[in-house]
């Protein structure tokens, strides 16, 4: 396996491309491994994310895309027994120097996850919930914070006359949207997205990705998807996973179209995976 | 890769390297064993599940048959009319028999008839011996088979009349009797009876005549006798009233000389103030012991004259015990002389009671009250008649004949007095089965009844009864008591009351801590040091409630009583110096504290709360002295002693309730950024100093509260505290939390861990932290499990017996003091049953009593479930 040596680091074995992105990256990985108890998740992850830009996790099942995903906020350190090695660089600061504060990394990193997962409480309840937490109690920065973040997730037409209602209430679809309205009403740089649409049909599908089309550019998106096509309709950049390692990154047309790894060819155009 | 490409080989290879593989060919039909072997399971299955509804429902079916006795009416079982004349017009007295065989009616001469009630049969006639005088007036005190009678030259006498009866075993020569038809036959003046197991019964009527008083007032109009004691040492109390107005009370004791077996009789005569002169009826009453004579005129007035001091008895009162123009017509004391039943010419009813200090309007302390109206009659009552023993009696209206209940205030027996003639003689048995009337024309009329639970009603049992010497009327349980001529009390409310509050104390306790666990355990602990510390709290669980309430009471109750003043202390430090130690945690700076946390972070909980302990024992002595007097258990009764400091303890943690909202509510956020912009040391300063701050002017609102408290005159020795005793419901509340808490623990960390987990992932994404997500996220969507949990610990506290019977003192005592005892529901059950009869009032009522728990843990646990499968839904759909 040839290493194409984009990085400092002389044992990178991943293979990448060109990438797009103009204003440099927001959030990158250094030499980052993980394990579970003892077993290996992570091996060696080096890679950058490209600020406003989407980014696409991809690979098969158990690849550690979401592994690596929930590492950005550390939302694994609810795991028993986690070890990491190497480092995640957000903003230029380490994200696990012990002086770090957590809660304050995940304000700054929205999440949506794979199963809508609204909180069982009114429509504006849910997407004010980040204010709740931040102690806000200015009502009319309460309501516009949740309107204008509604509308960003293109949900605003269809609740906006039953916001005091229980947000169980919304199809699948309206429950993702309204997470990812949620995450955005918490005002982050980052959001991080895992396999928001596997749970959804098509048209619903078909909506998150405008959606995210729309949300790219205003923030830094990375998502973890199943689903090719999605990968190649909604992200600039791409990186292909397996066993725990990043095989190739680089940009989504070249992922797709000239993959130089066999693994990746093999898993884009759909003979495993 | 080239790793895991051989992988991949092995697992192709593994795939195709079996030679012949052993092929299953599934059959495609059933076999009859196992159809059958279902069908069995389904039947057998089926079968358990409906004996165990049945089970249920026959317990309960069978409770309710218990208790539904209690509510019936009484019924005539026969009823027996017969002719026997009499020689006068209204007999002294009537007694009838416990067997109804014999009937005796005494004239006012002395002159006896004794008959068969059934056939009207004379039995026997006699006189009592009065030394050839005629009687002018006589009185009896039925209970005690007392006499007495005055004459015309104002002397008196006094003896006992009482039926005499044996029985002769089976084969009885009954030859030469005159059969009465059925099993009675009537012989020398007796009546010869078979009863069960061919035995005869014989019983006559014997009348003896112990003393003549002389005296020399003039002829006797009216008399009252009240025998006290017993064989041995037996005082007849006699009250006279003479034509000229002359009261006068004469005590007789009778002493037995221990060596010749001869009664001596020597007799005190005392006289009292003179009646008023020409009273139209007087009716002369001696209350119990000979306290109260009450003279009661036709015209409703009563003169009560208080002769505790016989020397020196005075009129002490007196009173109309009817409306104007409404005369008395009948009277009696009720069984135990501390009640009269009073009927007037209107057909009302009422019973007076004789109260000491109900406002102390007379000159002696006491005072007539009338407690209790009855239904009337539609006419003049022309009779009133107690039972020997309880508190039932009959009265007599223009053609009804009712039985009565004093404190249940109803009716419990109507009987058809369609006789011709006015009432002669009337009397019931003490047992109330049977009831005998007699009128001027000779009819005689004998009822059959049964009457099996008098004092039972919904308001004995549920409502508030005015009982014999109490100043109003109350809700009381007292089931038993030394004398036959009590008045049983059953009002279930201060079992009910009891309950209730050894469940609201022991829930205030066990709620908060079992609730805290149940979170602390699910949403703070790493998950593999869960399952032990859950499976201890169950541990919990399996301590038999026994040890628990031997323990509380044998152990915690004399420490605590002890030391009240101490553990009140406690309660005020020990979260204090928790607080404050979480305070100084927060000054070390994060690595320290990272590195620290752990093992060293439990010592330092642990030596907070050790401080805490001590500083409560060292302070303890002080804290009393300082606060209460030096003593609080004294404090507690004395009120000349300041009520602030407690007040104050009472309202210091609603006042920094209050500080920290109005603190949070004016600081806002941006004094959360100040601190969060200085991190570390600077940060556990400022929420030390604020916290301290909250302290100080939670303590200065608590303190000027307990002052304007106090000032407006709210004590709370009035009713929230007061008088201390050993087995107090703080112990109960505390050893029964120490029961439930493992329940509701249990139940509400199931119900928080079975919040699924991706709300949690949601929450920490959103930047709140774990607190946060567990009281704004996982908490309420758990809300209805552990509110379930909460109203199942509940359940369980309220049936809970052994600890209330053992640590709660058993006093059904209605006060909402904490240092008081009580007496709950199943505690009264388990207390009482060994004492109640099987089928009587008592037992029935306790039936009624687990009734009762039943219906009250049926409510909780069914609005438990109720609530739990609202929210079931919601759950769903997570």
């Amino acid at each position: 396996m040839s290493a194409n040596s984009l990085s400092h680091h002389h044992e990178d074995p991943t293979i990448r491309h060109e990438r797009k992105g103009e204003e440099g990256s927001l959030v990158s990985t250094e030499d980052f491994s993980l394990w579970y108890g003892d077993s290996q998740a992570l091996y060696d992850v080096e890679m950058a994310l490209e600020k406003g830009l989407v980014t696409a996790l991809i690979g098969p099942s158990g690849c550690g895309k979401s592994t690596l995903l929930r590492s950005f906020n550390r939302m694994n350190d609810l795991i028993d027994g986690l070890r990491v090695e190497g480092s995640i660089k957000f903003d230029g600061h380490d994200i696990f120097a012990p002086d770090v504060d957590v809660i304050g990394l995940r304000k700054r990193m929205g999440m949506v996850f794979q199963k809508p997962n609204p909180f069982p409480m009114s429509i504006a309840e849910n997407v004010g919930y980040p204010l709740r937490v931040d102690g806000v109690r200015d009502r009319k920065l309460i309501a516009e914070t949740v309107e204008r973040a509604l509308k960003s997730s293109a949900l605003w037409e269809e609740v906006k006359d039953r916001l005091d209602q229980s947000a169980l209430g919304l199809s699948g679809g309206q429950q993702q949207r309204l997470c990812i309205a949620r995450a955005i009403a918490a005002d982050p740089d980052v959001l991080l997205m895992d396999e928001p649409c596997s749970a959804l049909d098509p048209v619903a599908t078909a909506k998150i990705e405008e959606l995210i089309d729309e949300l790219a550019g205003r923030y830094t998106i990375v998502i973890v998807t199943h689903n090719m096509q999605q990968a190649a309709r909604v992200s600039h950049n791409t990186a292909f996973m397996y066993l725990g390692r990043l095989v190739e990154y680089g940009e989504t047309g070249a992922i797709f179209t000239v993959p130089r790894a066999d693994r990746t060819k093999e898993y884009v155009t759909g003979r495993f995976g | 890769m080239v790793e895991e490409r051989m992988d991949q080989a092995d697992l192709l290879s593994t795939d195709q390297g079996a030679k012949s593989p052993a092929v299953y060919k599934r059959p495609k039909e059933t076999k009859r064993l196992v159809l059958v072997a279902d069908i069995i399971a389904g039947y057998v299955i089926s079968v358990g599940g409906v004996l165990v509804i049945a089970a249920v429902m026959g317990i309960l079916i069978y409770l309710v048959s218990q208790v539904v006795p209690l509510f019936r009416a009484g019924v005539v079982t026969s009823q027996n009319s017969a002719i026997r004349p009499a020689p006068w017009a209204i007999s002294s007295a009537t007694m009838l028999d416990e067997y109804h065989h014999l009937a005796v009616e005494i004239g006012p001469a002395g002159r006896i008839i004794a008959y068969h009630p059934r056939s009207g049969e004379i039995v026997s006639e006699t006189r009592i011996d009065f030394n050839g005088a005629e009687s002018t007036t006589m009185a009896f005190d039925k209970g005690a088979d007392g006499w007495a009678a005055g004459f015309a030259d104002g002397s008196m006498a006094f003896g006992s009349v009482k039926f005499q009866v044996e029985v002769f075993p089976a084969g009885f020569d009954l030859s030469g009797m005159r059969p009465l038809g059925g099993d009675d036959w009537i012989g020398d003046g007796a009546v010869y009876s078979k009863v069960a197991g061919g035995q005869i019964r014989v019983a006559r009527v014997v009348a003896v005549t112990e003393k003549i008083i002389k005296s020399g007032g003039g002829k006797v109009v009216a008399l009252s006798m009240a025998v006290f004691g017993r064989q041995r040492n037996r005082m007849n109390a006699l009250a006279a009233l003479d034509s000229r107005g002359g009261l006068s009370l004469h005590i007789a004791q009778t002493r037995k000389n221990m060596m010749t077996g001869k009664m001596k009789i020597s007799v005190k005569s005392y006289s009292l103030p003179k009646a008023p002169k020409a009273l139209d009826k007087p009716r002369l009453f001696l209350t119990e012991n000979g306290a109260d004579i009450l003279l009661v005129a036709g015209d409703g007035v009563l003169y009560r004259y208080n002769a505790r001091e016989p020397s020196q008895a005075f009129l002490a009162e007196t009173v109309s015990l009817t409306s104007p123009g409404v005369r008395v017509t009948a009277a009696a004391l009720m069984s135990g002389r501390q009640s009269l039943a009073v009927g007037g010419s209107n057909g009302g009813v009422g019973i007076h009671f004789i109260l000491s200090n109900p406002g102390s309007v007379t000159s002696d302390g006491y005072k007539v009250v009338r407690a209790r109206r009855l239904e009337p009659h539609k006419g003049p009552v022309t009779a009133i008649v107690p039972a020997a023993g309880g508190k039932s009696f009959l009265t007599a209206g223009p053609g009804e004949l009712w039985l009565r209940n004093g404190a249940g205030e109803s009716v419990i027996l109507r009987l058809d007095a369609g006789a011709p003639g006015d009432i002669r003689g009337l009397d019931i048995t003490s047992r109330l089965d049977g009831a005998l009337l007699s009128t001027n024309s000779g009819a005689i009329r004998l009822w059959e009844i049964k009457v099996p639970h008098p004092e039972a009603s919904w308001r004995a049992f549920f409502g508030k009864v005015w009982y014999e010497g109490y100043k109003a009327p109350s809700y009381t349980w007292q089931s038993s008591a030394a004398t036959d001529d009590f008045e049983p009390k059953l009002s279930l409310m201060p079992l009910i009351f009891g309950t209730l509050k050894a469940t609201f104390y022991s829930m205030l306790f066990a709620v908060p801590v079992a609730l805290l666990a149940a979170v602390f355990t699910s949403e703070f602990l790493e998950k593999n040091h869960r399952a032990p510390l859950k499976t201890a709290m169950e541990m919990m669980a399996s301590l038999p409630s026994v040890a628990l309430g031997f323990v509380a009471a044998l152990v915690l109750a004399p420490v605590v009583e002890r030391g009240i003043g101490p553990v009140l202390l406690a309660g005020l430090l020990i979260p204090l110096s928790l607080v404050g130690g979480a305070m100084l945690w927060q000054l070390l700076p994060q690595p320290v504290s990272e590195r620290l946390s752990g093992r060293f972070k439990f010592m330092a909980i642990a030596s907070a709360m050790g401080i805490g302990v001590l500083a409560t024992l060292a302070l303890g002595g002080l804290f009393e002295s300082a606060f209460f007097g030096g003593d609080f258990k004294l404090w507690l009764t004395e009120k000349d002693v300041s009520a602030v400091p407690f007040l104050f303890m009472l309202l210091f943690p609603m006042a920094t309730a209050a500080v920290a909202v109005a603190g949070a509510r004016y600081t806002g956020r941006g004094g959360r950024r100040g601190s969060q912009a200085q991190g570390g040391l600077g940060a556990g300063a400022m929420e030390l100093a604020k916290a301290s701050m909250v302290a100080i002017s939670a303590a200065l609102l608590a303190w000027i509260a307990a002052v304007v408290a106090q000032g407006t005159g709210f004590d709370p020795r009035d009713g929230l505290v007061g008088p201390y005793v050993q087995r107090n419901t703080l112990i109960v509340g505390f050893a029964m939390g120490f029961a439930v808490i493992p329940i509701i623990y249990t139940l509400a960390e199931d119900a928080l861990a079975a919040v699924p987990d991706h709300l949690r992932g949601a929450s920490l994404g959103c930047g709140a932290t774990v607190w946060q997500t567990a009281i704004w996220v996982v908490v309420p969507t758990a809300a209805s499990g552990i509110f379930s949990a909460v109203m199942i610990g509940m359940g369980r506290a309220v049936g809970e017996t052994m600890i209330v019977v053992m640590a709660a003192g058993n006093t059904p005592v209605m006060e909402l003091n904490v240092f008081g005892g009580l007496r709950a529901l199943s505690a009264n059950i388990a207390v009482e049953l060994p004492e109640a009869v099987v089928g009587g009032t008592l037992y029935r009522t306790l039936f009624l009593a687990g009734l009762t728990l039943f219906v009250m843990t049926f409510a909780i646990n069914t609005l438990a479930e109720v609530v739990r499968l609202r929210f079931r839904k919601r759950f769903s759909r997570l």
